[in-house]
């Protein structure tokens, strides 16, 4: 079995840092990668040629929010989405946008999951902690 | 028994006072149409017409009998000579008046001819009855029906001729038509008429005391026909100077209107600052149009024909010239709006409206319209647009920004509550450790509680941004039976109230989103029913009206505690209430309702009094959008 990684875009610091401590909560031991702006991400994610072949074999397990200073998360699932190498990762948005369009859009574009961040902080930890317990049982292919 | 001889003379005359009387009457009479603004007026066109060609086949039978020479002296029955000329006036009028009805179509003339050439058949025959004669008058009976079917015939062509046409030219030939008619009819009595010799003359005596003026005059012998001849043309020639003189007086009175009327209606185009043409039946344009060269710089030669199209926005003019070709064919009101090239450069807003002006007979004749220019309000419009679309992504985005750092506030507070535990256990056995605790725990009790406001809060302004956003989807809706719906999903309410909501049955359909307008009334009768007063049965009404063109105005009444004037604006505020706050809510509902109210172009107004009760006005526009206006041609008289 190889590792999972997980790569957290988030750039609300506070929001990552709760995300980390919770999802850790609920066992989850795996990497953390963070960033918090878009084109950090997407250098990680398809390298600085654009060409995504950074992420051949990787395993990796995208966490997503939608409003990030530089560019929408839907710019980058659109482009996660559209390349050979990233198109299997498991892409879930987590984003405070509860629009019915919004979340419409992503899972059109191939998100996989769509969680809304919830205000009060007992459910936004369960549902972080309940993603930690999914992303446990979860397989994760390994990207070609 | 003698054959009559003609003096070329006289005859020469009558025919002559028989047209020129028949050109003066068809004058008159053609004015008759002309004068229906006031009813004497109309008549008194009427009487004159009659009394001219009356008199004047009249005059011109007396001095065509005068021509005849009989080689025997004659005298006339002063009476029957007095009936025939009211005959000639009474049964012309009556065919002038006939035919110059208001509402005469093009068959009148079919009864007004014949009528009138009865008329001045009776009056010749009457008139021949009229002279007494030794000898009496044999008649051919083929020739008499000949006479009077000239007379018809001539008439009906002259009045149909008088009617149809305006030129100077037509009007002569309608003339020289009707003389000839007259003229005709007497000359083929008199040939018609054979005179048998009889015992030696007339009867001196006996004429000389029936008619002492005309007996007297035929008595003089053959000098006194040519002097009386002259003496009733000179009589008829002055009756229908008369008659030319106020013909005269009256078109210059026409004129004189014809010259206001143009000046008021320039006047009107400058007023309305707008632009005027015209175009054919077909809707071509021909010739000059100095309002549209104006805007356009279009020469004549461009904006011939359908030439007008090159100036109109290239997006514009493809719609422009499909409606304007079906409203062609279906002769309605053209309302439309299109850009206009402008001579100076860019293009101009127009708001169009044109109006077929129709023939007497409901063809159409032009097309009369103005372009009235609306480029100031459509870009004030576009502005106000943008704003408020600028507004709505701007709560929008202030609502999602504003949630990310609650998220953090609401998460640490709790992570420093988990902290505090901890913290009990740390400082166990500190005499300050309960002070602490408790310090704590309030501090995060507030911090929490203003969390939860403030969420509440955001929903709200990112739910009435979304309304705004919203594309309504107007479908015809059945007010009576939605309304009837919404009191029903209330019935629980409003029963543990002791109170009852009757709708109208009789509610109009309107043509609107389902959900904006459930979402408004289902608000309105939620608030009624939550500030009843205690003090009595509640009674919450739904009506509707008319409310000018294309819009309905909805009234939710109720009796309940009502709200100060202070507070008629406030209410529709966000957040805002009035009153004893003591139900729950947020200060929302009313503000979506207006929202609501206004995105599906209508407005909401309020009527209460405190202690008597509340009513809501809610108008909206019967369709989704403004209907295209019913026609209205305009009609203008030939004339």
């Amino acid at each position: 079995m190889h590792p999972v990684c997980i790569v957290m875009i988030e750039d609300d610091e506070g929001h990552a840092r709760l995300i980390e401590r919770n999802i850790r909560r609920a066992g989850v031991n795996n990497e953390i990668v963070p960033f918090r702006d878009g084109t950090s991400a997407l250098t990680y994610l398809f390298g600085p040629d654009g060409s995504g072949e950074v992420s051949r074999r990787r395993h990796l397990l995208i966490l997503l929010d939608l409003n990030l200073p530089d560019m929408t998360g839907i710019d980058i699932l659109e482009k996660v989405k559209a390349n050979a190498h990233t198109k299997r990762s498991p892409v879930i948005v987590l984003t405070t946008t509860d629009d019915a369009r919004e979340i419409q859009r992503c899972y059109d574009l191939g998100a996989n999951v769509y969680v809304t961040k919830p205000v009060n902080y007992e459910g936004f930890a369960h549902a972080i902690r309940q993603l930690g317990l999914f992303f446990s049982v979860m397989q994760i292919p390994e990207t070609p | 028994m003698s054959s009559p001889g003609f003096n070329p003379a006289l005859v020469a005359l009558s025919v002559m006072i028989a047209m020129f009387a028949a050109y003066t009457a068809l004058d008159l009479a053609s004015r008759v149409r002309g004068g229906t603004d006031r009813f004497g007026h109309r008549w008194l066109w009427i009487i004159g017409a009659a009394v001219t060609m009356g008199g004047g086949i009249w005059s011109m039978h007396f001095v065509g009998m005068l021509a005849v020479e009989t080689g025997m002296p004659a005298a006339y029955d002063p009476w029957l000579t007095a009936l025939s000329f009211l005959i000639a006036v009474g049964v012309t009028g009556a065919g002038f008046a006939w035919v110059g009805r208001t509402a005469a179509g093009a068959g009148a003339v079919l009864v007004a001819g014949p009528l009138t050439g009865l008329g001045i058949a009776l009056m010749h025959y009457t008139g021949m009855a009229a002279m007494r004669m030794s000898g009496g008058i044999v008649y051919d009976p083929v020739l008499v029906v000949v006479s009077v079917f000239i007379a018809i015939l001539a008439a009906t062509a002259a009045l149909w001729l008088a009617f149809r046409h305006n030129s100077v030219a037509e009007k002569v030939a309608a003339a020289v038509v009707m003389g000839l008619a007259v003229a005709g009819m007497h000359y083929t009595g008199m040939a018609a008429a054979t005179f048998p010799a009889g015992d030696g003359g007339m009867l001196h005596e006996q004429a000389h005391s029936l008619g002492p003026s005309l007996a007297h005059a035929a008595a003089f012998g053959t000098t006194a026909p040519l002097y009386l001849a002259f003496a009733v043309a000179g009589a008829t020639f002055l009756t229908l100077f008369v008659g030319m003189l106020a013909i005269a007086v009256d078109q210059s009175r026409i004129q004189g209107e014809l010259a206001a009327s143009e000046a008021r209606f320039k006047a009107a185009i400058e007023a309305v600052s707008g632009v005027l043409w015209t175009n054919d039946a077909e809707g071509r344009m021909v010739g000059p149009q100095p309002g549209w060269a104006a805007i356009t710089g279009q020469t004549p030669a461009e904006y011939q024909g359908f030439g007008w199209a090159e100036a109109v926005h290239p997006d514009d003019a493809a719609p422009s010239i499909a409606a304007w070709n079906e409203t062609v064919a279906s002769r309605k009101t053209f309302v439309f709006e299109h850009r206009v090239r402008a001579k100076e450069g860019g293009y101009r807003h127009y708001a169009i409206r044109a109006v077929p002006v129709l023939n007497e007979d409901g063809t159409i004749r032009e097309w009369v319209g103005v372009h009235t220019d609306i480029t100031a309000q459509r870009e004030a419009e576009a502005e106000l647009r943008e704003s408020n679309e600028e507004i709505q992504r701007y709560a929008y985005i202030v609502s999602h920004d504003l949630r990310a750092p609650l998220v953090n506030i609401m998460g640490f507070t709790s992570e420093l509550a988990e902290t505090r535990v901890e913290l009990r256990g740390v400082l166990a056995g500190n005499p300050q450790a309960d002070r602490i605790d408790a310090e704590m725990g309030e501090a995060l009790d507030f911090i929490g509680a203003a969390v939860t406001r403030m969420e509440t809060l955001i929903a709200a302004i990112l739910k009435l941004s979304r309304e705004g956003r919203r594309r309504f989807e107007p479908e015809p809706l059945a007010m009576t039976a939605l309304i009837r719906r919404l009191a029903d999903a209330t019935r629980h309410q409003a029963g543990s109230q002791n109170a009852v909501v009757t709708v109208a049955p009789d509610l109009p359909e309107i043509v609107a989103d389902r959900l904006a307008v459930e979402q408004i009334f289902g608000n309105l009768l939620d608030n009624a029913l939550k500030y009843l007063d205690g003090e009595r049965p509640g009674r919450v009404t739904v009506t509707a009206e008319v409310a000018g063109a294309g819009r309905v105005r909805f009234a939710v009444s109720d009796n309940g505690r009502g709200i100060p004037p202070k507070d008629h604006v406030r209410v529709f505020e966000l957040f805002r209430r009035s009153g004893t706050q003591d139900r729950p809510g947020e200060g929302i509902g009313l503000a979506h309702v207006k929202a609501l109210v206004r995105a599906l172009g209508g407005r909401i107004d309020l009527d209460s009094e405190p202690g008597r009760g509340s009513t809501f006005t809610v108008t909206l526009p019967r369709g989704p959008s403004m209907e295209r206006e019913a026609p209205a041609p305009l009609s203008i008289a030939a004339e």
